[in-house]
């Protein structure tokens, strides 16, 4: 009867310390998990800088289409479309064909004074099939990275000329 | 095994007596231990509330930031219109001498123009060419953080039927 209560008691102990152990295992297994929810799982995406960029990449190409130029004050849509053709434009009228540098100069100025000033890191072509146009860049970004595309399409004497603008996060 | 069956019976008492306050100190040092992972708990799910809140806030705040950009880039007082017809609305375009009109109107009707707007500074900038920088609207809350925003925008100049390259600057205030 003794060795019985014994063996009773030794057990109800050895119960004791299971449920413990469970009850410890539980809290860290908890523990864990609200981590892993909190810490890990819920990064939300910040929704100014997505609306952001991709405001920017959108209106950046169309009001830099639109914008007039110092070239006979045409507009910069028209002189893509001059410098992707037969290069008709004299800008200085000093008798030498300057369509393409004064686009690449004027997209210099805008972009120096706006996306560069921002430090948004960015990517502007204009190509036309597999013969790249125009092509700029600034900082430092990774090509897999999230981004937020503008495009245009101009049409010229030689076929379509694409535009993008890519802005990096 | 009985150690106590031959002894005294001081011994016995003294025994059972360690005995017990080890049981005891045993079971003070698991309520403690439970105690301990409560409050760790407890202080880990304040932290993540409290930082959860204030992710809130400052999305708001973002949030708000954008709504006002919005409501700039599509107000019917500062955008362009085609000179044949009034329905047409120019994309991302703003009319030069209607930014400089406008200045005027949100000064007669301050009280309208700050429920669109609060606390914030409307500006816009000519980029290129290089020319003139327009404070449309101007309510600080006296708080250092904002939120910016740089949107491009169109400048029409309807004299010379040129287009500017602009910045339309929103700083939101909290």
């Amino acid at each position: 009867m003794l060795m019985f209560m014994n063996k009773m008691k030794k057990n109800k102990k050895s119960q004791a310390e299971i449920i413990g152990l469970a009850i410890i295992v539980i809290l860290i297994t908890m523990g864990l998990l609200f981590f892993v929810k909190f810490g890990i799982l819920d990064k939300k995406d910040n929704p100014k800088g997505s609306f952001v960029n991709s405001e920017l990449a959108s209106n950046m190409v169309t009001v830099l289409l639109k914008t007039t130029t110092d070239c006979k004050k045409s507009s910069v849509n028209e002189l893509f479309q001059d410098c992707a053709g037969f290069e008709r434009f004299d800008c200085n009228d000093d008798g030498v064909y300057d369509s393409c540098d004064y686009l690449n100069k004027t997209l210099g100025i805008i972009f120096s004074r706006t996306l560069e000033k921002w430090k948004k890191p960015y990517k502007f072509m204009a190509y036309r099939g597999s013969d790249i146009k125009m092509e700029k860049s600034y900082g430092n970004y990774n090509k897999n990275s999230a981004k937020k595309q503008g495009i245009a399409v101009i049409p010229t004497d030689m076929g379509n000329l694409f535009i993008t603008l890519d802005i990096y996060n | 095994m009985r150690i106590c069956s031959h002894t005294p019976a001081q011994p016995c008492i003294k025994m059972k007596t360690k005995k017990a306050q080890i049981k005891m100190f045993e079971t003070i040092a698991v309520l403690l231990i439970f105690f301990i992972l409560i409050a760790f708990g407890l202080i880990f799910y304040s932290k993540v509330q409290r930082d959860s809140i204030q992710d809130t806030g400052k999305e708001y705040f973002e949030l708000k930031a954008i709504q006002t950009a919005q409501l700039v880039s599509f107000l019917p007082e500062l955008q362009c219109t085609s000179p044949t017809s009034v329905n047409i609305v120019g994309d991302a375009c703003f009319d030069a001498f209607k930014i400089i009109a406008l200045k005027d109107i949100i000064e007669d009707n301050y009280g309208y123009y700050f429920d669109l707007f609060g606390f914030s500074k409307i500006t816009v900038e000519q980029i290129y060419p290089l020319g003139k920088k327009w404070v449309i609207y101007n309510k600080s809350s006296g708080k250092s953080s904002k939120s910016s925003l740089q949107i491009p925008v169109l400048i029409y100049n309807a004299s010379s039927r040129e287009n500017y390259f602009g910045v339309l600057n929103v700083d939101v205030y909290e």
